[in-house]
């Protein structure tokens, strides 16, 4: 084994009521994962397919019918350990409008803290580390009603941030921003892997984010059904259409390329990819 | 008849130390059977404006007509303006209530009195505009169904008001991607058999596939009215200097350009972009087709492809 996995998520099913007399509905079936420490996992499929009742049972917010979920050695069900859990593994929501509590920015990044009883001083440590941690210094005593969209999903993550998880959830935490207050949000994900190596789990509909991940997860009715580095999965264009999924802009074009007999490497999934191997820079036209 | 709007402005709690201002000074027109993006970064005067179309806000100051109707005359019925002005909300899914898809896009035509025939007839066809099976969908519960069905029960529920004009706000937001092309799809047909219809949205792809002129607001301002193929092609800085920019398709020619290609920008969508650049490919490197690739871009000899029944009509973009 490479490195001990952060969460192990062992075969679990999760079913829930339809209403009325309708069979429950089995949202989750025997589905296995490891999110490893460091590690980014985008986890995509169509609406329904299961993906955040999975992001939900990664820090205890639903347990598991059948198997079992465990989190730096806890067992989700173990729910005298529950806060442990969601101190190790912090989730971000869709809604920027919704997961902000406070008047201040500083103020909504130090609520979690202050709840589990940290020092000031260690409060106000993490806090400026938090807000330096996500690009958002310069707004730490304003009020977080009047930010972007974008900028809220950073304060949303500062204060998931300091409660110093090992892992970072994020439930399509673009889905309601516009196009700079996604590259933003985008960005500060990547950063907090690449410079705080923590482990993120990304659930998104964009392909564009999933190509930036290391590992891709497609989930369709409560299986996963696809798994690897996003240059694997992404080559299987004509499948990921039958699941209900976009290629990546990229992709898409390039599949086009290669049915017309221009031979774009299957290799290529990004813009930047795509545009180098049609005209390399070292030798531009 | 069109939607006239003229000098707009709106401010939010005028008078007060709370006063926001929300829009300024904006006109533009949309003539029946056009189909137009309005686009903005979040708080830029989006869902102000749409409100003014409407009758949810009144106009003040400046004014609004819609089919001669002034929005702003006390005297104006509110009612049929907005049976005349369909207007789908963000999410509008969470408003179906009642217990099957077939009461729910009755809910409004029998609310305005109308007779059963006449409630089915116009149920059906809001029905088959939005792609929605009758035979198979009418009986069931709307929460039995996906979620970009139940997107399309709660616009065939507008629809159903017998509105001439649609307009839009985020409708593919939270929709999976084989939602979001149905949907889309579904517009498009809406606006070749004649609906007007005005989309609302931040994602540039959406607009790409179904508007073909665009209105872009910023700070509560109208900073461009363009064609949708001019505006990607040539006003990309514009564009970036309001946080948006152009669809990732766009910026594939944007980025072979820089290095010194010879392709066109006044291309949209996946299949237009992949053809340009197939089409600079081969004008570069096929030995057996040794024509250079063509001219500067121009929009002008576009116009042809695009729908050429209706009028593309070009407009100079205002800069701030």
């Amino acid at each position: 084994m490479p490195s001990d996995p952060l969460i192990e998520v062992d075969r679990i099913t999760y079913r829930y009521a339809a209403g009325g007399e309708a069979p429950a509905v089995v949202a989750l079936n025997e589905v296995s994962l490891r999110i490893r420490p460091g590690e980014l996992v985008a986890v995509v499929g169509r609406n329904g397919s299961g993906k955040s009742t999975l992001a939900r049972h990664l820090n205890g917010l639903l347990l598991p019918d059948e198997g079992r979920v465990v989190v730096d050695g806890i067992d989700t069900r173990d729910t005298a350990r529950l806060w442990e859990i969601r101190r190790r593994v912090g989730m971000i929501f869709q809604n920027p409008d919704n997961q902000l509590v406070a008047t201040t920015v500083e103020e909504d990044v130090a609520f979690g803290p202050e709840n589990l009883g940290v020092a000031p001083d260690e409060i106000d440590r993490r806090v400026t580390w938090a807000l330096e941690a996500v690009g958002m210094t310069a707004y730490r005593r304003h009020p977080p009603h009047r930010l972007s969209g974008g900028q809220k999903q950073r304060v949303a993550i500062a204060g998931v941030l300091a409660m110093q998880p090992l892992c970072i959830v994020a439930d399509e935490p673009t889905s309601m921003l516009d196009p700079r207050g996604r590259a933003e949000v985008m960005e500060t994900l990547l950063d907090l892997r690449r410079r705080l190596g923590m482990a993120v789990v990304l659930i998104t509909q964009q392909m564009g984010e999933a190509v930036l991940a290391d590992r891709v997860v497609v989930m369709d009715r409560g299986r996963i059904v696809l798994e690897g580095p996003p240059r694997t999965v992404f080559q299987r264009a004509a499948g990921l259409e039958a699941l209900g999924l976009d290629l990546p802009v990229a992709v898409a074009v390039a599949e086009r390329l290669r049915q017309a007999g221009v031979p774009v490497d299957p290799g290529v999934i990004t813009v930047e990819e795509l545009v180098e191997w049609l005209c390399p820079s070292s030798s531009a036209t | 008849m069109p939607i006239v709007v003229r000098h707009l402005s709106h401010v939010y709690m005028p008078g007060t130390p709370m006063a926001v201002p929300a829009l300024h000074d904006v006109s533009f027109e949309i003539a029946d059977g056009e189909s137009v993006g309005l686009i903005g970064p979040t708080g830029s005067g989006k869902s102000t404006l749409v409100q003014h179309l409407n009758g949810l806000i009144r106009p003040r100051p400046g004014t609004v007509f819609v089919d001669g109707q002034d929005v702003g005359d006390r005297r104006t019925d509110l009612r049929r303006l907005r049976r005349t002005v369909g207007l789908v909300f963000q999410y509008p899914e969470y408003q179906l209530f009642e217990e099957t898809v077939y009461d729910d896009v009755a809910f409004g035509p029998r609310s305005m009195g109308l007779d059963a025939d006449e409630v089915d007839r116009r149920v059906r066809r809001a029905m088959a505009l939005m792609g929605l099976d009758v035979e198979a969908l009418a009986k069931r519960s709307p929460f039995e169904l996906s979620g970009g069905q139940r997107r399309r029960v709660a616009i065939a529920g507008v629809l159903a008001l017998g509105c001439s004009k649609l307009i839009l706000d985020e409708p593919t937001a939270g929709l999976d991607p084989a939602g979001r092309r149905d949907l889309l799809r579904l517009l498009a047909r809406l606006n070749r058999e004649g609906m007007t219809v005005l989309l609302v949205t931040h994602d540039m792809d959406d607009l790409a596939e179904v508007a073909r002129r665009v209105l872009v607001l910023s700070e509560g301002r109208l900073v461009a009215d363009a064609p949708v193929r001019e505006l990607f092609s040539r006003h990309r800085a514009l564009l970036q200097g309001h946080r948006l920019d152009v669809p990732v398709a766009v910026r594939i020619l944007y980025a072979l350009r820089e290095r010194g290609a010879d392709v066109r920008l006044d291309r949209i969508g996946i299949d237009e972009v992949a053809e340009e650049i197939l089409r600079w490919w081969r004008a570069t490197r096929g030995p057996a087709d040794g024509r250079a690739a063509s001219g500067p871009t121009s929009t002008s000899q576009e116009r042809s492809r695009t729908h050429g029944h209706r009028r593309d009509r070009p407009r100079p973009v205002r800069p701030r």
